[in-house]
């Protein structure tokens, strides 16, 4: 039997092979992926001939937040509850023409229309309410904050000296607590991070390593978009892999190196992430999905260690 | 994994552009660059309709990500906010569709 470890297959040669099969592929491709560049670039021009340097090299802040927006519920987010639409999205054809496009969006910015004139209401009732009564006092945001909020009766009560002392007391051991917790969720998110595999799963879809079974991170929305295209990136990688040494011999030393260098890089991300419980992510705009997707795998792997 | 209405918006610009024989990985790198260029722009026409001061407001808010207050915030200073939106992306598609010729 032949030793397939001493079969030469070295990663680099896989890449170069897979880069330049890609780009016989697809000249089409490259041709629009110049356009998109070249556009992105006129684009930045623009920004700053008019000295918006931010924009220089990145995506538009405010402008992808904008586009991320789920158009028929906006409003959500920041502790707002999204609103579902009264009736139920009409499905798209398949084959959608440039007027349907337009159509399309028009449908939705009618309806992002009336959602922002919600918002702008709050706001202007707001601003009229800081008219009468001055700025919010910050003590006034505080309780409203911790959800304490209170009666005015209430809030102009006096207060002894011991109660008073009573009460900082008992708001520093709150704040104790809650030190000790976060302390607590980072040693578990640093024992998650050196322990757990994030892999492309070859199935348009990647990994998490859950652990504990009712402690478990992700990383916020911003970050989702990136672990995602490199996972696309590397499921291909893989996949051509497949197909190519399928043939001739074991994929596997490939495979696992593709593994490993995606591996580390969804890890840089996911370190630079926000750190979030399964309670968290389940509040978290956008991340219904990932939640039930991370449930569904803790079932199936509690106490198991994932492949 | 994405939002859906976020996978809509994508996959409606795929399917404008008739991106369908690519793989995945192709049309992601297309749909996502074109929606980048979209950002940009709608960045560049919501700061053209702020003043100095109201730019730096917005920059200072937008550093939280507070998504909910950043939208009070452009909805309470801009009024034509979706019309923004919506002629960034037709903007941009529609220069692209002229540059590749799938007009």
């Amino acid at each position: 039997m032949r030793n397939l470890e001493s079969l030469p297959e070295p990663e680099e040669e896989a890449l170069e092979e897979f880069k330049s099969e890609k780009a016989e592929k697809a000249p089409e491709f490259s041709a629009d992926m110049r356009a998109v560049d070249e556009q992105g670039e006129a684009v930045e021009k623009e920004a700053e001939a008019k000295g918006y340097k931010v924009l220089k090299g990145k995506k538009g802040l405010i402008g992808s937040l904008l586009l991320s927006l789920p158009l028929f519920a906006v409003g959500c987010g920041g502790g707002q509850e999204a609103e579902k639409p009264s009736a139920p999205v009409p499905e798209r054809p398949a084959a959608t023409t440039g007027d349907q496009t337009s159509a399309d969006l028009s449908a939705r910015v009618k309806k992002m229309e009336e959602e922002l004139a919600k918002l702008r209401k709050e706001s202007e009732t707001e601003k009229k309410r800081q008219t009468a009564f001055g700025p919010t006092p910050w003590w006034y945001q505080r309780t409203e904050r911790a959800g304490q909020r209170q009666s005015s009766g209430q809030r102009q009560e006096h207060r002894t000296a011991p109660e008073r002392r009573q009460n900082r007391q008992a708001e520093e051991e709150r704040r104790r607590e809650e030190r000790a917790k976060e302390r607590n969720m980072m040693k578990e998110f640093e024992k998650y991070i050196r322990s757990s595999t994030i892999a492309p799963t070859g199935e348009g879809d990647f990994v998490f390593d859950i652990g504990k079974k009712d402690v478990c991170f992700g990383v916020n929305a911003d970050y989702l978009q990136e672990m995602f295209d490199i996972c696309k990136e590397y499921d291909e990688k893989i996949e051509s892999a497949i197909r190519k040494r399928g043939k001739f011999g074991s994929p596997g030393k490939i495979t696992e190196g593709f593994r490993a260098e995606a591996d580390r890089k969804l890890r840089a991300i996911i370190e630079k992430g926000e750190k979030m419980t399964l309670e968290q992510i389940s509040k978290e705009e956008g991340l219904e999905e990932i939640r039930q997707k991370m449930e569904k795998r803790q079932e199936k792997t509690a106490g198991e260690p994932i492949e | 994994m994405l939002e859906n209405n976020d996978k809509n918006l994508k996959e409606q610009i795929a399917q404008t552009l008739k991106l369908m024989g690519y793989t995945g990985f192709e049309k992601n790198k297309v749909v996502f660059g074109l929606m980048d260029n979209a950002s940009k722009r709608i960045d560049i026409a919501i700061l053209d309709r702020l003043a100095d001061k109201e730019k730096t407001e917005l920059l200072k808010i937008s550093k939280a990500k507070n998504k909910s207050k950043i939208l009070k915030y452009l909805s309470s200073k801009i009024s034509d906010l979706p019309q923004i939106i919506e002629q960034a992306v037709s903007q941009t598609v529609g220069e692209f569709k002229r540059a590749t010729d799938r007009d």
